[in-house]
This record gives structure tokens, C-alpha cells and sequence, in this order.
């Protein structure tokens, strides 16, 4: 499967934080999710790959001839002018973007209800994420690179957001990479997930895999399970959380065991909180 | 038009205006409709590369152009292009206000002594825009308006208070404009490849 | 094509795809020659991944039940009888089996459970 970006060996230190040996293969036609606490390294990984950071070492390819003017980009802060409105931003894209469709980022506007004559610092949070949406929808793009895009939005443009990525997705020479603390939504529309914890890539995994294979053993006191089988531990006042990469193998040999469904958020939960067995 | 060109100067075309308006009153209130009011319209004008670089750090627009395929290189010239026409509308300025100065009785023109001080406006104006370009990458636009401020300040204090002093030197050797404007230019330069070095190894 | 996917079945999606694209072809609602839509069409209107509809159709085609046009798509393979049955004894053997665990847990024997067959076979 080819990919779409690849990333070998990225180290970035900050100091307080870095990006560690960070490997990763994004695949070409498909949505990979990105999740990971707040300061685990989503946005500088992200970053990194666009060159906005520069990397200490490592190195990133493209694959397939992309490069990154077919990108279209969605912060977590909206970057444009703040003081100039939405209709006159569409002139600077105009030039900057090969292709830019006019007409496709003024249907986008309505259809997210934007107003066209507000300034961009008069926008809200789910708003400005809508015009950022807007915008990188009105040019020609292979890769969508968005972090944390839905975040302020209500569920109802959340969906109709997800709707569009879908969409967009009907393309198989189309990639997004999302960053989302919004675990559900990433249920809904990924292919792939990739868990990042303290500047490391923990697990990337296709997403049905880890909704439909992950389990939590719940426990009282001295720790059943096979060592080799935990993937990570949290101790509470009242028992243990176990995180197993094949429930039904443990139900299987452990049948008297609480074993529950895992979804994204458990998991991610368990990662960032959790210790090794 | 490049984007990013259009983008600054659209963006700062109230404080432009703002800018030339109180860069006439000023030169017009002096007395002084001639030489001098190239001057400080052209030390004002590159207050707007500041503001320029404050607006894009403030909203974080690099990282946006810089994901989308624009090159570094090419952002910092669209800004040194601006720090070359923002002192030229100071020079503008300077126009309106001689042609206001005109309305309060015949001027006499020292034509040459003009000509350089309008290089010498433009130049300077051309040094404190990249100066200004330079400090805002190195450090963070935040000082922008502070190094304005200064700017502003030294032109004003120079142009009240050498008044007298700077016509004679016109009169004696307008080539000392002259001079002094290649200076300034050549340090303009040394900021333009200073900044470029730190734009390339910057973290947006 | 109905299809209904269940996200609390615990059955993997795919499963349930490839169950329902099954059973809508033996039981001739989905007629040899028909389209199917394609594989991101489908992920796109059921809201799940295109890995998953893959998998289906692969497994779909592994089984003969549809065939895939380069260029054009996926459509229904004109169903051999062959293939009705084979599926068919496959379930059957499957509930069968329930049977023989559960006559076993009771120490039923095997002739009185064959006994059981014949009279329900000649029954109906």
C-alpha cells in the first residue's frame, strides 16, 4: 500500500518537550486519526511534516509526487487576517491557490453560515474552524491536514462536517490526517488511528481493529492475566483496568474475567494514564 | 499581485491613510513645508512594516503559509517590498505636504537639497522597516511596536530639535544626505540576509 | 440494497455486510448482473471505513458471490446452484452442530437425536 507521507527518525526538542524517533507511515486513500493528550505532539508532528517546524533530524517523504501546495490545512486557531471580512480573504487565496473556486468557497460560506462581510476576528471558535474548512474545500488538494477541526463545533455541524470529509474521501488519491480529542468522531470517519503519548507514536492500528479486538479486564487485587497479554495498567482504590489487545482470546481463556468493549476514548485514556504491565 | 503583498497591504490600508494624514499634519504644522516633511512621513510609514509583522504573528499566518507551499524566502520578500513602499507613500507625504505648504505662500525650493533629503527619507525609512523586519523574527513582533515607538520618537526628536542645524547642513553639503542614505541602505541589506537566516531556522 | 449495520452486534461489521449481501442474493432480491455500489460509496452511505467494505467485497468475491470489473466495478455473479447449496449446508451443518454440543452436554445419544431428523425431515 503506498503511502501518502512518511515520516522516519523525527526528532524535534523543545526542551520541556520533544518528538522522539517518530516513525510513521500515513497510507495513501484513507483517513488516519491522530489521537493523543494535550502536549503528547499531534500539532508539532503535524508541523513537522509541512516544514512550519523545523525538524532537529529525521526525515519526511512524500509519496506519489505530492507536494505541499496539494495540501489544505485546518488549524486549531484560525491563521488569516483577523481584520479583513470573508469575502475580501478569498482574494488573497485567489492567488495564492492554483485553482481556487470562488464559487465553491462562497456556497461553502452559506452552507456553513458564515456571514461573508464579518471579520475574521468576529467569527467564533466553531465558526473560524468552518471558514478554515471552507477554504481548504475551495482549492484543488490531495492531503488534508486538519488539527483538532471540530473542536467548538455543535454535533450538528460536526456531522455535516464528517459528512464532507466523507465525501471528499470518494477520491482514492485523497489522504486526511485529523487530530481529534473528539474520539467519536474519529470512530465515525477513520480508517486508521495512531495513538501519540509524550512525543512517541504508541500504537497505529486500522480503527476497526482497536473497537473490535481491544478489551478492558476489570480486576480485584493480584493481577490474572498473562503479562504478555496487558498492554497497559491502572490501578484504582477498588481494582485494576487491564488493556488487552485480543478480547475475545481472553474471554476465551479467562472466562470468568469482566472483560468490556474498549472504544477510542478508553484506550487513549488507558495510554496516557495508564503504566506497563 | 503577489498574495501575500496584497494581503499586507490591504490589511494596513487604515493605518497607511492614518499614517499619511498625521505624517502632513505634522509637517504641515512645522512650518517646515519643505525638506523635512519627507522625512518623517517616510520614519512613519515603516511603523506599518511593524504592524504587519504583529498582525501575521498574532493570527499565526505563517504556519498557514508555510503548510500550504509558500517559501520562506518568498514571505520575506513580499515583506521587504513592503518596507520599500511604505516609506515611498511617506515620501507621498512629504508631497501633499510641500504642495499644502504652497497654499500658505510662494515656496522656495531648494531643489536639490529636496532631492536629497527625500533619498535620505526613503532610506532611512527603508533601514528602520528592515531593522524592524530583522527584530521581529529574531525576537517576537511584540517588540514591534516599542522599536516604532523609538523610531518615531528619534525622527521627531531629531527633525524639532536639529531643525536649524539640519538646513544648514543642506545648504552647506547635501551630498552628507546622500552619503548617509548609502550607509543606511547597506544596512538595510545586512538586516535583509540577517533576517533571511533567521526566517529559514524559525519555528512557527 | 437494504443493509442495516448494528455498532452493538458482536459481530465485526464486515460480517454483517457480507451476511446481508448473501442473503439478498439467494433470495434473489439482488438478480446476476446487478451493481453494487462501490466500495467508498457504500463506507460513505453506511458511515463506516472503506477498510471494512473492502473486506467485505473481498470476501464476497472470494466466495463467488460477486465479481469485480476493472475500471467498472463490482456486480452480482450469476449464481450457481452449486454455490446456493454449498452456502446452505454450510448454515446447516452450523445449526446442526448446536444440536450435537447441546445433545451431548445432555448425554443424549446420537440415535435418538437421528431419530429426532428423520421425523422432522418426513415431517414436513
Amino acid at each position: 500500500m503506498d503511502f501518502a507521507i512518511k515520516m522516519t527518525d523525527v526528532r524535534k526538542d523543545y526542551g520541556t518537550f520533544s518528538l522522539k524517533d517518530f516513525s510513521l507511515e500515513i497510507p495513501r486513500g484513507y483517513v488516519t486519526g491522530l489521537i493523543g493528550s494535550n502536549g503528547a505532539g499531534k500539532s508539532t508532528m503535524m508541523k513537522c511534516i509541512t516544514g512550519a517546524v523545523i525538524m532537529d533530524s529525521g526525515n519526511v517523504e512524500m509519496g506519489n509526487g505530492m507536494i505541499l501546495k496539494d495540501f489544505g490545512v485546518v488549524f486549531d486557531e484560525c491563521p488569516f487576517p483577523q481584520y479583513i471580512d470573508c469575502l475580501h480573504l478569498s482574494t488573497i487565496f485567489g492567488k495564492m491557490f492554483d485553482g481556487w473556486d470562488q464559487r465553491r468557497y462562497l456556497e461553502l460560506l452559506s452552507k456553513y453560515g458564515i456571514d461573508q462581510r464579518k471579520k475574521v476576528k468576529d467569527l467564533s471558535r466553531g465558526m473560524s474552524m468552518k471558514l478554515q474548512i471552507a477554504v481548504a474545500f475551495s482549492h484543488p488538494t490531495r492531503f488534508l491536514m486538519l488539527d483538532e477541526p471540530t473542536a467548538g463545533m455543535d454535533p450538528a455541524s460536526r456531522d455535516e462536517f464528517l459528512d464532507d470529509l466523507r465525501e471528499y474521501m470518494q477520491d482514492e488519491d485523497h489522504t486526511i490526517l485529523i487530530s481529534s480529542h473528539i474520539t467519536t468522531d474519529l470512530e465515525k470517519v477513520a480508517d486508521y488511528i495512531v495513538f501519540i503519548n509524550g512525543g512517541e507514536m504508541m500504537v497505529q492500528d486500522e480503527k476497526d481493529r482497536f473497537t473490535e479486538t481491544y478489551g478492558i479486564v476489570r480486576h480485584a487485587g493480584e493481577c490474572p492475566l498473562d503479562r504478555e497479554l496487558i498492554l497497559s495498567v491502572r490501578h484504582h482504590a477498588h481494582g485494576s483496568d487491564y488493556l488487552v489487545g485480543d478480547k475475545a482470546g481472553v474471554r476465551e481463556a479467562y472466562p470468568e474475567l469482566v472483560v468490556d468493549d474498549a472504544c477510542l476514548e478508553d484506550i487513549m485514556v488507558m495510554i496516557a494514564r495508564g503504566s506497563e504491565a | 499581485m503577489n498574495a501575500l503583498l496584497w494581503k499586507d497591504l490591504y490589511s494596513t490600508r487604515g493605518t497607511l491613510a492614518i499614517m499619511l494624514v498625521i505624517a502632513i499634519l505634522f509637517s504641515w504644522c512645522l512650518g517646515n513645508g519643505g525638506p523635512m516633511s519627507f522625512f518623517i512621513g517616510s520614519a512613519m510609514a515603516s511603523t506599518v512594516v511593524g504592524t504587519c509583522m504583529n498582525l501575521d504573528e498574532k493570527a499565526g499566518w505563517h504556519r498557514f503559509a508555510i503548510s500550504s507551499g509558500i517559501r520562506r524566502r518568498d514571505i520575506l520578500n513580499s515583506k521587504c517590498i513592503m518596507a520599500v513602499l511604505a516609506p515611498s507613500i511617506g515620501i507621498i507625504a512629504g508631497f501633499i505636504a510641500l504642495g499644502l505648504g504652497a497654499l500658505d505662500g510662494p515656496l522656495v525650493i531648494d531643489v536639490l537639497g529636496c532631492a536629497c533629503v527625500i533619498v535620505f527619507g526613503l532610506c532611512f525609512g527603508i533601514f528602520t522597516s528592515m531593522a524592524m523586519i530583522y527584530c521581529c523574527y529574531r525576537l517576537s513582533s511584540n517588540y514591534a511596536g516599542l522599536f516604532a515607538a523609538i523610531i518615531i520618537g528619534a525622527s521627531v526628536g531629531l527633525l524639532v530639535g536639529l531643525n536649524e542645524a539640519l538646513g544648514q547642513v543642506i545648504a552647506d553639503g547635501a551630498w552628507v544626505f546622500v552619503a548617509i542614505s548609502a550607509i543606511l541602505l547597506a544596512l538595510a541589506v545586512a538586516f535583509y540576509l540577517l533576517a533571511y537566516r533567521v526566517l529559514l531556522r524559525k519555528d512557527f | 440494497m437494504e443493509l442495516i449495520i448494528s455498532n452493538s452486534s458482536s459481530r465485526p461489521i464486515y460480517e454483517q455486510i457480507t451476511e446481508q449481501i448473501k442473503g439478498h442474493i439467494l433470495s434473489g432480491r439482488l438478480k446476476a448482473g446487478d451493481p453494487l455500489p462501490s466500495m467508498r460509496a457504500l463506507a460513505q452511505d453506511l458511515k463506516i471505513s472503506v477498510i471494512t467494505t473492502k473486506r467485505a467485497y473481498n470476501d464476497l468475491e472470494a466466495e463467488g458471490f460477486i465479481t469485480t470489473v476493472t475500471g467498472k466495478g463490482c456486480y452480482v455473479s450469476a449464481t450457481e446452484p452449486s454455490l446456493l447449496r454449498e452456502n446452505n449446508l454450510k448454515i446447516a451443518e452450523e445449526h446442526i452442530l448446536k444440536a450435537v454440543e447441546l445433545a451431548k452436554q445432555s448425554e443424549i445419544s446420537l440415535e435418538e437425536l437421528q431419530e429426532i431428523v428423520k421425523i422432522l425431515y418426513e415431517g414436513e
